[in-house]
């Protein structure tokens, strides 16, 4: 392994019951402080990949590395502490609805055992800066969508991941509050933070050139940054 | 603003209404069902202590005429001495003296009693050996048979009946109080188990976010735990009328087989460990669950 390497794939396969696979021999490897974009039509298979990525599944065939520990073979007690090292929107949010904004946002920290004083301090701050200010308490029935969006976000920035998996983050956004919320992932990867966003926004992606991982029928094709979709690609 | 809130959505558990409830009912019985069983040992224990180590064999005197024909009650008494002494597990069998029936007499008849003017029965002190069975079936009709007017003391033989009556329902207790507690874990676990199917997808992210399995098994054992005890306190609270109505009416029997029916203060603390015991076990049984469940999933 490469110790620079966060995520590697070798050859990996994946298959939902006795149907088809939806991965097919993905391979490549996520440096440390590396931002991408995913791509793909509509089941193509993105969120299939980005679940393999934060642990929700297992690959049937193949490799997968994260931090340098191989998925399949880590003992089950140990999988929690990499998973606090993955931050994760979902394109469904999966915010607790009974839950208030400050105690959503506040579950990684609570889970990783954080002083409550310190919990408080962090969770306002970053609340105020996406804009909820004056939502602390609201739970998420009463948010709007992108309100909820931002609530989903904070969530999976508080714990300062190392690896940020975004399933469509900027889907329920105008182009302005989609700009605003890349620079936020692009300012925490300078940081060092490891970024993959899965999105269909184009103009997103050109006004923001990362390399981008491209999925079609279940296979995975990475373009350099720059360079233009349809040109070839590094499998 | 930060008050430490469930991260489960308890609230919308359909099934778990019913939990505190049924903790009510199972407190309630294994409670009544233990005083029940401190009360029959308690009972047990003194009948044990009368009836081991000495009997007592009475001779009435023969009569004649209306006289006492005292030669052929002393053929008698000497007929029963010899046939107790012969007795296997009988260490002594001796004949009262005068002077000790003059004294079991002394309460009721006071100090000038004729012994001889009364047709007293002649009583004979048999003392048996320790950890000894004397078969008092056998002892009764060997007596019979050679001194017909010699006779057992009779109630010995019934309480003997009713020491293993007590011992069988001492048992039916102890499996009824093994019931309650497996109905109890049983019900907890289906709660549990029905909780963590409606609750899947909060677990996942929970699991997502980095929860170890005890993090989540921690909120069950305490939403279990607080759910017993909102059942458990009540349960015993209505039980505690009942036991104090028996034990005033076993304190008025004074002297009967229920004076040693109330309860001491190491009764008490025991029936009132029965609530924080249903507490405990729903608390432990809900956190055993969640573990042993969520060790199935990724």
């Amino acid at each position: 392994m490469t110790p620079q390497n966060i995520v590697e794939f070798d050859t990996v396969g994946l298959r939902y019951g006795q149907g088809t696979e939806v991965l097919r021999d993905v391979t490549f490897a996520l440096p440390a402080g590396s931002f991408h974009f995913l791509t793909g039509e509509s089941g193509a298979g993105k969120t299939s990949l980005l679940s393999l990525l934060y642990l929700a599944r297992a690959q049937t065939r193949g490799h997968i590395k994260l931090f340098g520990r191989p998925t399949l073979t880590t003992p089950r007690d140990e999988l929690p502490e990499i998973r606090r090292k993955i931050g994760v929107v979902f394109q469904d949010f999966r915010l607790l609805d009974h839950l208030s904004a400050i105690d959503n946002v506040a579950l990684p920290l609570r889970i990783a055992g954080f002083p409550e004083d310190e919990i408080k301090k962090r969770v306002t701050e970053l609340l105020i800066w996406v804009g909820l200010g004056s939502h602390l308490n609201a739970k998420p029935p009463t948010l709007s969508g992108g309100q909820k969006q931002s609530v989903a976000i904070a969530r999976a920035v508080i714990n300062r991941p190392q690896l940020l998996v975004a399933d469509e983050p900027t889907g329920n956004m105008d182009d302005r509050s989609a700009a605003r919320l890349l620079r936020l992932f692009v300012e925490l990867n300078r940081r060092g933070t490891t970024v993959v966003i899965a999105t269909h926004n184009e103009s997103l992606i050109r006004a923001f050139p990362f390399p981008r991982m491209h999925l079609s029928g279940g296979r995975l094709a990475i373009y350099p940054a720059g360079m233009q979709f349809g040109d070839d690609a590094h499998v | 603003m930060f008050r430490r809130p469930s991260d489960l959505p308890f609230s919308k558990d359909g099934l778990s209404w019913f939990l505190p409830w049924m903790v009510m009912l199972m407190v309630f019985f294994a409670t009544l069902t233990t005083a029940g069983t401190l009360s029959l040992n308690a009972m047990l224990a003194r009948w044990s202590r009368s009836i081991s180590g000495s009997l007592t064999v009475q001779v009435l005197p023969i009569e004649e005429n209306g006289k006492i024909n005292r030669k052929k009650t002393q053929l008698e008494i000497d007929e029963a001495l010899s046939v107790l002494r012969k007795t296997a597990g009988v260490s002594s069998a001796n004949l009262l003296t005068d002077r000790q029936m003059k004294d079991l007499l002394k309460p009721w008849l006071g100090d000038s009693v004729l012994l001889d003017d009364l047709p007293l029965p002649a009583l004979i002190d048999v003392q048996l050996l320790p950890d000894t069975e004397v078969d008092l079936e056998i002892l009764k009709t060997l007596l019979k048979k050679s001194a017909p007017n010699a006779s057992l003391d009779v109630h010995k033989l019934w309480l003997g009946k009713l020491i293993k009556l007590t011992q069988r329902l001492d048992l039916l207790a102890s499996s009824l109080l093994m019931l309650v507690i497996a109905t109890t874990s049983i019900i907890v676990i289906y709660v549990t188990c029905s909780s963590l199917a409606v609750h899947r997808p909060v677990i996942e992210l929970l699991h997502q976010t980095g929860a170890h399995d005890a993090y989540i098994a921690r909120q069950y054992a305490l939403r279990m735990g607080t759910l017993a005890a909102i059942g458990a306190v009540p349960g015993f609270c209505l039980v505690l009328p009942i036991l104090f109505m028996l034990s005033s009416i076993a304190r008025e029997i004074e002297g009967g087989l229920l004076s040693e029916a109330r309860f001491d203060w190491t009764a008490w603390v025991l029936l009132g460990s029965i609530p924080a015991a249903a507490i405990a076990l729903a608390t432990l049984t809900a956190y055993w669950t969640v573990q042993k469940t969520l060790r199935r999933m990724l």
